[in-house]
């Protein structure tokens, strides 16, 4: 309800008549369908023959303001913003003229300039509001050419942010960083980088989902409609140990020089932990990555968007030792992360087959369901510490990454 | 205790004047548009609604979409049959 009310006042309609269904709907069987439509129908007659009368039957609730900025003490000012959904419930840093001129330093040009509208709320995006929202994370001024690019790959078309922002999912946009800025900024990439410890990481990772909340009007319970969120949601932020990795970074893949430094967005799940206990080869480390990526819950079973493999130095090593390149170990996932279709439940099959229609079409394999349609879809990085484990991370939403230069 | 002032983080927008489009006193005998988006159960709905329709309110037709993913939006094409064709036009559903 509240997504049709935002997408209403998008087009600037602040009232409608509605019509309440109650869930459960995805479960519902035919007995309840009846009785949910039946009980619905004469609302839904009322709502298209009777004029809309005075009070709308739901307000809308403001999250915007008319006011340009608010005075108050540090505790004061983070009180009116966490009572008005402009935090993510941790205390931020007060927005002053002051720290977010500094914050725009390097970048200073054309700050009010609208670089496009986000979505679901469709609210203008300028420098200068994602400074604001840069200075709230409690991010360095360093690092706003960094948020800036991510940003413009957020509002890119191919990141289907709608669906990511209002979805029942637990996807949200993971922001991966390449090239010498990594250095630079002191991005982690290696051990917890999914962790705390970083203000880099923690910081920008921040900025961005105050940005989609902010200025994409993503607000938790409200807009944002995910059934349990996710960690990331705080924060999702990590960059490529390409110093450990016997492979090309992955800007390179996109025609990046490996001299630029870029960023890359998808909307990614929460990581899920691979511990290949006791696996001395590269094959018996894919055994395990490939079983983990071979539940049937996930979301690149109904999603084609392609996983995000985090794999660490170790294994890497051992898999470069054994003789994958990137490219083959992309196409040997391809090969065997694959599920028969038989293991799911009827309607699961039923849905697979018509989300998944490209795999079939193209791929041909009618007894199974891959995780990606391509080889080149699996997203593979290096990253991590020490130790024998690895992170898969489904993916949903996104038309597939989208890399930009900082 | 010092005083600050903090810029808002939320942008001011300009206000559109969208509207709704007109109420029909009369229901019965129109063409209708049903849209499946392809979430679960949204074509079971559907079906149930169109059979009350058509026995409750004489419902002359019906111009059926069906969705391949919940997230792409109708085409171009089908939005303008919908418009041209469809006195009422019912989606379902987002959860």
């Amino acid at each position: 309800m509240p997504v049709a009310r935002e997408e209403a006042r998008v087009e600037g309609i602040h009232a409608f008549p509605v019509v309440k269904v109650s869930h459960p709907m995805a479960t519902a069987n035919t007995q309840e369908i009846r009785a949910q439509i039946s009980n619905a129908l004469p609302g839904i007659i009322e709502a298209v023959s009777q004029p809309l009368t005075g009070d709308p039957r739901w307000g809308l609730q403001e999250t915007r303001s008319d006011e340009e900025s608010v005075r108050g003490t540090f505790e004061e000012i983070n009180e009116i913003f966490y009572q008005r959904g402009w935090t993510d419930g941790l205390p931020i840093v007060p927005p002053t003229d002051e720290k977010v001129t500094a914050m725009l330093a390097g970048m200073p040009e054309m700050v009010d300039d609208v670089a496009g509208h986000m979505a679901p709320a469709k609210r203008p995006v300028t420098k200068k509001m994602v400074a604001v929202n840069a200075v709230m994370a409690g991010c360095l001024p360093a690092y706003f050419p960094v948020i800036w690019a991510a940003v413009l790959a957020l509002l890119d078309e191919r990141s289907n942010l709608f669906s990511i922002q209002t979805a029942t999912n637990a996807t949200t946009p993971l922001v991966i960083i390449n090239g010498p800025i990594r250095g630079d900024l002191d991005l982690n990439s290696r051990g917890n980088l999914f962790g705390p410890g970083w203000r880099a990481n923690a910081t920008i990772g921040r900025a961005i989902r105050l940005i989609l909340i902010n200025l994409g009007g993503g607000a938790p319970g409200i807009t944002d409609m995910s059934t349990h969120g996710q960690p990331g949601k705080f924060s999702f932020c990590i960059a490529e140990a390409e110093e450990a990795s016997p492979w090309g970074p992955l800007h390179t893949e996109y025609g990046f020089e490996k001299t630029a430094s870029t960023v890359t967005l998808i909307g990614a799940g929460a990581p899920h932990n691979i511990f290949a206990y006791r696996c001395r080869t590269g094959r018996e480390i894919l055994k395990m990555i490939i079983s983990e990526m071979s539940a049937l819950g996930h979301n690149n079973i109904l999603f084609d968007t392609g996983p995000v493999l985090v794999i660490s130095p170790e294994h890497a090593a051992v898999m470069n030792r054994d003789g994958f390149t990137k490219h083959t170990l992309k196409q040997y996932l391809f090969e065997k992360a694959r599920i028969p279709l038989r293991r799911f439940p009827p309607g699961t099959r039923r849905a697979i087959v018509e989300r998944r229609a490209r795999w079939f079409a193209e791929v041909g394999d009618t007894t199974h369901i891959g995780v990606a349609d391509h080889p080149q879809d699996f997203l593979i990085i290096v990253a991590g510490g020490h130790g024998i484990h690895s992170q898969f991370l489904p993916t949903a939403f996104s038309r597939g990454p989208v890399t930009r230069v900082i | 205790m010092s005083q600050l002032i903090a810029l808002t983080p939320v942008p001011r927008e300009t206000p559109r004047a969208g509207k709704l489009a007109a109420r029909r006193a009369q229901i019965r005998g129109h063409v209708w548009g049903l849209v499946d988006t392809s979430k679960p159960n949204a074509d079971r709905s559907l079906e149930e609604l169109k059979r009350l329709l058509e026995k409750q309110f004489q419902a002359s037709g019906f111009v059926h979409y069906r969705k391949e993913t919940p997230g792409v939006p109708l085409t171009d094409g089908q939005l303008t049959r919908l418009a041209s064709d469809c006195q009422f036009v019912v989606i379902a559903f987002g959860d």
